[in-house]
């Protein structure tokens, strides 16, 4: 018995530590804060839709994420990728009409600014952010210098649904 | 930081399993086995995220009177709950707790007998993804195995000879970059050997 008790806490010990991808409790750990959103990139131009923003990528531009969370979906949309990024069990972030294949995996955690990968031809990638999921105007939660960026062209109200 | 905490709790592991081999194994009897079912809250800000799953436990009590003396017993446990994630259907956060530690009180002369437990162990985490949740990547797995501490309080009721039935409380924190704390509800029956 006693044995087996210091068999079970030495296997335990050298586990401690262990584990593959990232830790899971510390994945879900936006809890019930709101999310702080950057631009992808540096858009070329944006207009507002009743989904999201229509940003217009520079040629080549590279694909950030904005914001921290886990990618929860890539798909395949009539010849674009979508990628969903989940922030916490209120909101999600999504981006589609990609033109190239998100370089990241489904269940892998991100940071906000990673690298997402290159969109080549300056597309209109559709930005939207999704709360309890329902579209929402994602202008609220735009960091500062993506407001910024807003104001110095013109300025877009939310779109109305 | 979490490595700091690990170590430093793998040392003290250690040295309570080169210890407790001088502890006359003869006197070591297995003194009752339990399973029950538990429900989970986790606490904090991490409440939003997770739901408040149904799981199940067993657990064993040995007693040593030379080493722990007549008021202690060893305890230990092997749990499994699998929260979900909220907002996120059909994705899971599956946790296998192996916990192992002291308890006293269970030797009271009432008929309701109240205990507290301290106990200490790992936590094997897994995020689960659905398969279907992608049609052009591939998916990632993320586990760990971290260190957990378990303070539980809770009463013991005998019902008809060996049988019995626990209800408790344990109060569980998994040392986690983002520390989980959850707060489980536990019905158990006790069977005493």
């Amino acid at each position: 018995m006693m044995r087996l008790m210091i068999l079970a806490a030495m296997t335990a010990s050298v586990l401690i530590g262990c584990g593959e991808g990232k830790d899971p409790i510390a994945m879900i750990a936006n809890g019930g804060s709101t999310p702080t959103l950057s631009f992808p990139f540096t858009p070329a131009g944006l207009t507002a839709n009743r989904d999201g923003f229509l940003l217009t990528a520079p040629v080549n531009g590279v694909l950030a994420s904005p914001v921290t969370g886990v990618v929860t979906l890539i798909e395949a949309v009539s010849n674009s990728y979508a990628i969903t990024i989940y922030y916490n069990s209120t909101y999600s972030v999504r981006m589609s009409q990609l033109n190239m294949i998100p370089q990241v995996r489904v269940g892998e955690a991100v940071q906000a600014g990673q690298l997402l990968g290159t969109v080549v031809n300056n597309p209109q990638i559709l930005f939207s952010l999704f709360q309890n999921g329902a579209s929402v105007c994602a202008y609220s939660y735009l960091d500062a210098a993506a407001r910024v960026w807003v104001h110095s062209g013109t300025n877009i109200p939310c779109p109305t649904n | 930081m979490k490595h700091k905490i690990t170590v430093g709790w793998v040392g003290a592991f250690a040295a309570l399993c080169m210890a407790l081999p001088g502890v006359a194994q003869a006197e070591m009897r297995l003194s009752s086995v339990a399973g029950g079912a538990k429900v989970s809250t986790v606490l904090g800000d991490n409440y939003q995220n997770y739901s408040q799953p149904l799981g199940g436990q067993i657990q064993f009590w040995a007693e040593n009177e030379s080493f722990l003396g007549k008021s202690f017993q060893l305890h230990g446990s092997a749990s499994y709950v699998p929260y979900g994630l909220r907002g996120l259907t059909d994705y899971s956060l599956s946790q296998w707790s192996f916990l192992a530690g002291i308890e006293t009180g269970r030797d009271h002369s009432n008929w309701i007998k109240p205990f507290v437990s301290l106990d200490i162990g790992a936590v094997y985490s897994r995020l689960g993804v659905p398969v279907n949740a992608t049609n052009v990547s591939s998916l990632v797995t993320n586990t760990s195995t971290l260190f957990a501490a378990q303070v539980c309080s809770g009463v013991d009721i005998p019902v008809m000879g060996k049988l019995g039935v626990t209800i408790a409380a344990p109060l569980k924190v998994i040392f986690s970059t983002n520390k989980m704390v959850s707060l489980d509800g536990e019905f158990s029956l006790r069977w005493m050997l």
